[in-house]
């Protein structure tokens, strides 16, 4: 089928070049507009027991979960000064009029909000809507609010989201326009000529416009995150300008070796054609992965990367055959620098080399790939918070005055509502008035004897699990009460004169549902935390009252999203392995060589894991790289980065085999073959793998962090991929497996279908 | 070339992997059942009060500081204050510091209040201790029975200094009150000597006279209306002091009537609604335009052990204290004269009577619905 696509691509190549070029042009505006429906977020889902739990405290609980926050200060002024005090009311007076406010609580409300080493006070606005629509209300609302003499920062949920959308879409357009010029340099080092050059840019980019084009349109009808994107863009750059080059490389190799244009074309379809479709198949199996994941992020890199890979892979089998027939000879014009087909360069000295003492080489390299790996063993799953964000941020800012002045992020709040009653089934709580409340008798009456009973006992458990430093409750407020006092106390709940007692009834306490905020000093995205949630959800609340936990917050959420991506992951990188075994073995017919493409694809992954543990969870060159120690790794990134560095990886593994497998098809000698097949493919491997490295590098200069991390762990494994494991380490284990390399049981030759070139 | 191969190691490969990382990952729990909560070990029995370490701030629920009395210009123009630190901490976060300050001027029959707040309470490391309470500032010591306050609000600014010319008067023998949600210690300087400046509307005059002092602290919870209280600190004019307090439960039913009288020699002799025969009668009332509550306004006292027979009236009735706290939280404290004799001898003096429990409290929305 290769070759038929190719002859058509040959026969009709002006048509074909037209199409390709009306289908880009179409595609441009659209592609440039690819990030208006994706939405910020996505990690979490509708199905994650977090999700649950928020959603009994948005509507059993009136709890906002999602806030704005504004910092004010005066370099002179305490906060208590009445002109500060004055200007703080003025500026949030006309906020509560919005439905979209649930609450205003300003530093008067709660003395708490004044920070102890500065003249700054904030003011937090609970929303009642969801992220989605929060941050076209922030505009609204941030537009109405007039500090007057005061400074004003604002931050929260819906303004960090606001700033992650604004920094990721700087840092797609920082890194293009890094990634392009140093692609195009590195493709002219490889090739020599101008036109050979320009040429897998110019397809390469072209694929990645008509894939974003079908991201824009997908994301009319699925929910896609903006996270997406950028891992999107730079997949479809690194791939599509790599799968366009060993086109272009072997067409001029068939040229050289005396072909004509249209069958040096035809040559390379089939041949390099066919490396390349497998190659695609193998980055496919591993990025719709993704798409099994229940996390709308990973979901969207998986939808967003198939379609630019499987755009990149139309315009190398079809643009690109007819581009080059239309070429021909021209291709080689406009020499520019050094024709790397007339040296041996080092590959052959270096094939040599190993071909001649494969276990010195063996045994080191992999030592190495193993030291890079072992800070792998000390990953610590979390999440991240407002810190990706470079503090030129007004919301970083923000977030930086709470999290050093008021301690906001360094703890852990975990909120935890007990259900109880069957809420709004049983009497109304409090009747007339409260009066006779704690007498029971109303299944969901908080105040009831019964519920306060259990209440208190949940209350006095979550206080002596590990971790909890304190918990704040309608039956948490003093040690020294007992049951008994706090049904007393509830006789009269509005009654009670205590500041802090009156808010904890007045905000968490309603018809069957009682408040628990677990607080920790463990900080909220850390493991530990994780532990915390999963003892909080094994408990089942004492009586007959029917009652539950649902734990929600930060950590709540983590827990899920690491319950949800760990739970399958076993699961997706067996299928992922296994499929790609099958496939490898389908196409060089070998038990051994898809084993040892497999192994050593691991081991480059676990490599590029070791690296992200070492820098971005440990915090070296956090100085050079300009971020600040996360203490975790994010927990999607190890699942994207095996979905996306698989395939990678694979690519040049198959490339490197295939020319192996041509020249142990035609000669039968394993180690001549090695030899020839790593100086055949190394310039153009090595050329491909440094475009993907500067690709991937330059999101090193991004400044969202998780960005950087996703950028640098792929350079990472490229880089180590391509230059221990595919020039030292691979070479050396098939010359050591000899013959083994190519065996194949009879009855499973017999089982496998025949992929032929013609096939 | 096809070699003997006895089984390709891809399965078992995968196979291991995946359990490794599986039990690396798993999520997995087991339920457990939450045990009935068990009460409290009853209050650990009181430490006995020690001044001047008592003088200081505690590590408690509620504690305050707090000075009435009766102030003179030197040309005689007659003055009421009350200025109080209230602390409230709930052990998370920093403790809330509210202050609040009345003065009646009893020549214009103004009554005038101010409030500060702040969260935190800085280190005290022994006496003299400053606490601030944003731009006021209190003082204890250094010796016991001292203390000062300083503070300044628009046209009004108050210093005064206090010193203690009596014996400190712990109440209930020990100085501490069990109630229904907790219990208090409770000490007081009944004569306290107050010397300072007050400017008034931008008038200022050297004041002296003389205050009551009470501190108390615990972890306890105060409740508002029906629950509530009627306090009187009364400083007599035969030297002695007595302090009355009838506090009314939950179900706003009188719950104790309690009492410390200390003779004009400094004996402290605790006294006992019951035992001691305190009749407590209201004979006015006053309802405040402003809350809408209405307060007890002039009362007959009886104490039968004391052969006094007394009557209280209120300087001014609208000696109402309203900023600050919240609304639930709003009391009468006022400058009051007393009248009456004992053991059939006339007897006068002054006293500061606060009124707790009387205003309706905000109510919580969600318990209408």
């Amino acid at each position: 089928m290769l070759t038929a696509v190719g002859a058509f691509a040959i026969r009709r190549k002006y048509a074909v070049v037209a199409t390709w070029a009306v289908v880009i042009l179409a595609a441009l505006p659209f592609a440039q507009r690819a990030q208006i429906f994706l939405k910020p977020g996505g990690f979490s889902n509708e199905s994650f027991p977090s999700v649950k739990a928020r959603k009994i405290l948005q509507e059993r609980l009136e709890i906002s979960t999602l806030s704005v926050d504004f910092v004010f200060s005066h370099p002179e002024w305490s906060p208590f000064d009445p002109r500060f005090s004055s200007a703080v009311e003025n500026a949030v007076r006309g906020l509560e009029r919005h439905d979209e406010i649930a609450y205003v609580t300003t530093h008067l409300d709660d003395p708490q909000r004044v920070s102890p080493v500065s003249n700054t006070a904030h003011v937090t606005a609970g929303l009642t809507i969801e992220l989605e629509e929060s941050v076209e209300f922030l505009e609204t609302i941030t537009s109405e609010v007039d500090a007057g003499p005061l400074d004003l920062i604002v931050t929260g949920g819906p303004a960090l989201y606001r700033d992650i959308s604004i920094a990721s879409q700087d840092d797609l357009r920082r890194g293009e326009s890094v990634a392009f010029p140093i692609a195009t340099f590195t493709l002219l080092l490889v090739f020599g000529t101008l036109i050979a050059a320009i040429l897998p840019t110019a397809v390469g980019g072209g694929g990645v416009l008509v894939g974003l084009a079908a991201v824009f349109f997908m994301s009319q009808g699925i929910d896609m995150s903006i996270f997406a994107l950028n891992i999107v863009t730079l997949l479809g750059i690194g791939i599509g300008i790599d799968y366009s080059l060993f086109f272009t490389s072997r067409f001029q190799e068939e040229l050289r070796g005396g072909k004509s244009v249209n069958d040096a074309v035809l040559s390379a379809q089939t041949r390099a054609g066919k490396a390349i479709l497998f190659s695609a198949v193998t980055s496919l199996i591993g990025l719709i992965s993704l798409v099994f994941f229940d996390i709308m992020m990973l979901r969207s890199v998986g939808i967003g990367a198939v379609a630019v890979i499987f755009a990149a892979l139309l315009a190398a089998l079809t643009l690109m055959p007819a581009l080059l027939a239309v070429l021909g000879d021209r291709v080689n014009r406009f020499r520019v620098g050094p024709d790397w087909s007339k040296r041996n360069g080092l590959w052959v000295p270096l094939s040599n080399w190993v071909m001649k003492r494969p276990w010195l080489v063996l045994l080191p390299t992999t030592a190495v790939l193993v030291l890079f790996a072992v800070p792998a063993l000390q990953m610590r799953l979390g999440s991240v918070d407002a810190t990706i964000l470079p503090d030129s941020l007004e919301s970083r800012q923000g977030f930086d005055v709470l999290r050093e002045e008021f301690g906001f992020a360094l703890r852990t709040v975990i909120p935890v509502a007990y259900t109880f009653g069957g809420a709004g089934s049983g009497e109304p709580a409090g009747g007339e008035r409260g009066s006779d409340m704690a007498a029971g008798g109303s299944d969901s009456n908080p105040f009831a004897r019964a519920n306060i009973e259990s209440a208190y006992a949940i209350g006095r458990e979550l206080e002596k699990l590990d971790g909890v430093s304190s918990v704040t409750s309608i039956v948490n407020l003093d040690p020294t009460l007992g049951p008994a006092q706090y049904v007393l106390l509830y006789t009269n709940p509005e009654s009670i004169t205590d500041v802090t007692a009156a808010r904890i009834v007045s905000d968490t306490v309603r018809d069957g549902a009682i408040l628990f905020l677990v607080e920790s000093d463990l900080h909220p995205f850390w493991p530990e935390s994780r532990e915390l949630v999963t003892e909080i959800r094994s408990l089942i609340p004492p009586g007959t009252n029917g009652g539950e936990l649902h734990v929600d917050g930060g950590a709540g959420e983590i827990t899920d999203i690491v319950n949800t991506l760990y739970g399958k992951f076993p699961i997706v990188i067996a299928v992922v392995l296994a499929v790609t075994y099958l496939s490898l073995m389908l196409l060089f017919r070998s038990v051994i060589l898809p084993l040892k493409a497999v192994v050593l694809n691991v081991l480059s992954i676990l490599a590029s894991y070791g690296a992200l543990v070492f820098v971005f969870q440990e915090g070296h060159f956090s100085g050079v790289l300009n971020f600040e120690a996360l203490g975790v790794i994010e927990a999607t990134l190890p699942v994207l980065l095996f979905a996306i560095i698989f395939g990678l990886s694979m690519d040049y593994e198959i490339f490197l085999l295939s020319r192996v497998a041509e020249a142990y098809e035609r000669t039968g000698d394993n180690a001549a073959s090695v030899a020839e097949g790593l100086q055949k493919s190394g310039m153009i491997i090595t050329g491909a793998a440094g475009i993907l490295i500067v690709v991937a590098a330059s999101f090193v200069l991004a400044d969202v962090v998780v960005v950087k991390a996703i950028g640098l762990g792929l350079a990472i494994a490229v880089f180590v991929d391509v230059t221990l494991v595919r020039a030292l380490v691979a070479p050396a284990i098939m010359r050591i497996a000899g013959p083994w390399n190519w065996w194949l049981p009879g009855w499973l030759d017999r089982l496998l279908p025949e992929v032929n070139h013609e096939s | 070339m096809n070699p003997r191969f006895s089984r390709p190691a891809l399965t078992s490969a995968v196979l291991v992997l995946t359990v490794l990382v599986m039990a690396s990952c798993t999520g997995s729990f087991t339920l457990r059942q939450v045990p009935m909560g068990v009460s409290p070990d009853p209050t650990a029995a009181p430490i006995p009060i020690t001044l001047s370490r008592d003088e200081l701030a505690h590590d408690s629920r509620l504690e305050w500081w707090y000075h009435s009395g009766h102030l003179e210009s030197e040309s005689g123009r007659e003055f009421g204050f009350h200025f109080v630190v209230f602390k409230a901490d709930d052990g998370v976060g920093e403790p809330n510091l509210v202050a609040q300050l009345g003065v009646l001027d009893v020549q214009t029959g103004e009554h005038f209040e101010w409030s500060r707040a702040q969260a935190g309470l800085a280190d005290q490391q022994g006496m003299p201790a400053s606490i601030q309470i944003a731009d006021w500032s209190y003082g204890i010591g250094p010796d016991p029975g001292m203390h000062l306050f300083s503070t300044k609000s628009g046209d009004v600014e108050m210093a005064l200094t206090f010193s203690a010319e009596s014996p400190p008067m712990l109440h209930n023998e020990i100085g501490w009150i069990p109630a229904e949600l907790g219990a208090t210690y409770y000490y007081s300087w009944p004569r306290q000597r107050a010397e300072g400046q007050l400017t008034l509307n931008g008038e200022k005059f050297a004041v002296n006279g003389q205050a009551w002092f009470d501190h108390q602290w615990g972890d306890f919870f105060v409740l508002g209306k029906p629950a509530g209280w009627q306090w009187f600190a009364l400083q007599l004019g035969d030297s002695g002091s007595l302090m009355i307090t009838e506090s009314r439960g939950i179900d706003g039913e009188i719950a104790d009537t309690y009492g410390t009288y200390m003779s004009p020699e400094g004996v402290v002799t605790s006294l006992d609604g019951e035992t001691d025969g305190i009749r407590l009668a209201v004979i006015g009332e006053w309802t405040s335009a402003t809350t809408g509550a209405t307060y007890p306004s002039g009362w007959s006292l009886e104490i039968g052990s004391l052969k006094m027979d007394l009557i209280l009236n209120p300087v001014v009735d609208d000696q109402e204290v309203k900023g600050g706290l919240p609304a639930v939280s709003t009391y009468w404290e006022g400058k009051t004269r007393v009248r009456g004799s004992r053991g059939g001898k006339p007897l006068t003096g002054d006293a500061y009577v606060e009124l707790s429990g009387y205003v309706d409290p905000e109510p919580i929305e969600w318990l209408y619905r």
